[in-house]
């Protein structure tokens, strides 16, 4: 991974909000892929961003791109950081 | 208190009546008409939602499942929202209220000479001016207030609140689809930037094909007066199978190669195929080759060159309005079709450029009725989930049918272009699709 998980949030994000959602999307896809193949690497904490990424899932799920863009800004990413500076 | 009961934590407005009522009376002093469409509204039932983060907290309204604004800083949001206006902008417009942040924020550039807000659904209109706060914005002298249902098209610089997009109301869809189209426009291209090389290189390999096959030109105007008859894949193909046999008679039968199964099925036999996808594959069954060798494939250089070499009948080549034809073009001149992305174009303009004087469209739905992407029996047929809210179009019974946005854009864009042939009536079967303006329903 060339760029830390939680920095790819804050852009995807930002599109969100002005309305880009096709773009924030396919970035978020692609985000969502690195994340999984990232998860073995912090053993038991992934249970700590679980709920979070259900919260991003269920709000790209209905529509709700503020939602999302609230839920990946400052619910996922802090907790990103976090997690993988301290792996369990 | 109803849909306005709230706690007055997180900024969230102790008395959200009372609020309403002042900025109504703010409003009704300049925009009377607009103030009591917006005070006799329905109210949509509405959800707060509070963030709290770091400093910072907040809330928001959220309508069936879709908040209106960030909970967390909805400042911040609508500046970002804003930069969307150049910075030496006089004059600017705005698309949707939210909760009056972003207008907020575009009023405070002391340049701008005139901002128009525009306004897609009167409910949440009503919400925003409840939930809002204070919204004294109203009294600048520089705003202008109108309906996006009244607005001739869409207007630059603009920067837009996207959730507002989603409620628009049904008389508000074509603006929504053109202020939505815009917001995605830089994706768009980047993704096209990607695509473009793999054409280049299609439209190279296909040199000596083209060398050597047809003119479209050659048959423009073959069929002056006639009827024309456009079938495409769509999910309301196959209900509509006896109508075409019946409307085939006497007509030009016009295929998109993707609906050419259930075409050759129904035991019908086209005019014309026409294809445009780089991505097309071989669209008919080798024991269905005979049955072609006589029809033309209408085509451009950018499909891929083995499903070219399989159409067992003469191939007609187009060019499409693209500067990667310019070279080719020299070279070899050919017709020009149009499109600005789909098949369904490029075919509706053959038919139009046959001469036609009365086009029917079958299984051109841009949308999914029945919740299908195509009809069965075409290679791309794919039963779909609903789409949200903010992705419906209307149908031919005025109820909303799911659509992307994709088939949205391509939809205003035929729109347009049987606005520009006043001389060609237009008509179509399939009325559980998306309604399209200025075409007629063929019921029988």
């Amino acid at each position: 991974m060339d760029q830390q998980l939680s920095d790819r949030l804050l852009p995807i994000a930002r599109d969100l909000r002005r309305g880009a959602s096709a773009a924030a999307l396919s970035a978020f896809a692609e985000f969502t892929g690195d994340l999984v193949e990232a998860l073995p690497s912090i053993g038991e904490r992934v249970a700590e961003l679980m709920p979070t990424i259900e919260a991003a899932l269920a709000a790209q799920q209905r529509a709700d791109y503020l939602g999302l863009a609230d839920v990946l800004e400052y619910e996922l990413a802090p907790t990103l950081s976090i997690v993988f500076q301290a792996p369990g | 208190m109803g849909i306005f009961e709230t706690k007055g934590a997180l900024g969230i407005p102790a008395e959200p009546e009372l609020l309403l009522s002042v900025n109504l009376a703010r409003l009704g002093r300049r925009w009377p008409g607009i103030t009591t469409e917006i005070e006799a509204a329905e109210v949509p039932e509405v959800e707060l939602v509070e963030g709290a983060f770091d400093g910072l907290c907040g809330f928001t309204a959220r309508v069936r499942g879709v908040q209106l604004t960030s909970a967390y800083d909805r400042l911040a949001e609508a500046h970002l929202q804003a930069e969307r206006i150049d910075s030496e902008a006089r004059e600017a417009t705005v698309y949707g209220l939210g909760l009056g942040d972003l207008v907020r924020d575009v009023l405070a550039r002391p340049q701008l000479e005139t901002v128009r807000l525009v306004l897609f659904e009167p409910g949440i209109a009503k919400l925003g001016l409840a939930l809002g706060g204070d919204a004294d914005w109203i009294d600048d002298a520089r705003l202008e207030l109108a309906w996006a249902r009244d607005e001739p098209g869409l207007t630059e610089p603009f920067a837009a609140v996207p959730p507002a997009l989603q409620f628009a109301e049904d008389r508000a869809l074509v603006l929504r689809d053109a202020v939505g189209a815009k917001l995605q426009e830089g994706f768009a291209t980047e993704r096209w930037n990607e695509r473009l090389l793999v054409l280049e290189q299609h439209i190279a390999a296909n040199e000596e094909l083209v060398a050597t096959g047809g003119n479209v030109e050659d048959v423009f105007g073959s069929a002056a007066g006639c009827r024309a008859v456009v079938v495409g894949p769509g999910p309301t193909l196959v209900e509509h199978m006896d109508m075409l046999r019946a409307h085939r008679e006497g007509a030009q039968l016009i295929v998109i190669s993707t609906a050419l199964g259930p075409v050759l099925s129904a035991g019908l036999q086209p005019d014309f195929v026409v294809m445009i996808d780089s991505h097309s594959i071989v669209p008919f069954a080798p024991e269905e080759a005979q049955r072609l060798e006589a029809v033309p494939l209408v085509c451009v250089p950018e499909v891929q060159r083995a499903t070219l070499e399989a159409w067992p009948g003469p191939r007609l080549f187009a060019y499409l309005r693209r500067p990667r034809y310019a070279a080719l073009a020299k070279r070899h001149p050919r017709g020009e079709l149009w499109t600005e992305g789909t098949v369904a174009h490029s075919a509706v303009d053959l038919a139009v450029k046959l001469g036609a004087q009365a086009v029917e469209l079958f299984g051109l739905d841009f949308s999914y009725p029945g919740g299908a992407s195509h009809s069965p029996g075409t290679p791309d047929y794919v039963q779909q989930h609903g789409a949200d809210q903010g992705r419906t179009l209307l149908d031919g019974h005025g109820a909303r049918v799911a659509s992307d946005p994709n088939l949205m854009g391509y939809l205003r864009d035929l729109e347009a272009f049987v606005a520009r042939h006043p001389e060609v009536t237009f008509a179509r079967a399939g009325q559980s699709a998306a309604a399209v303006q200025g075409v007629a329903w063929i019921n029988s």
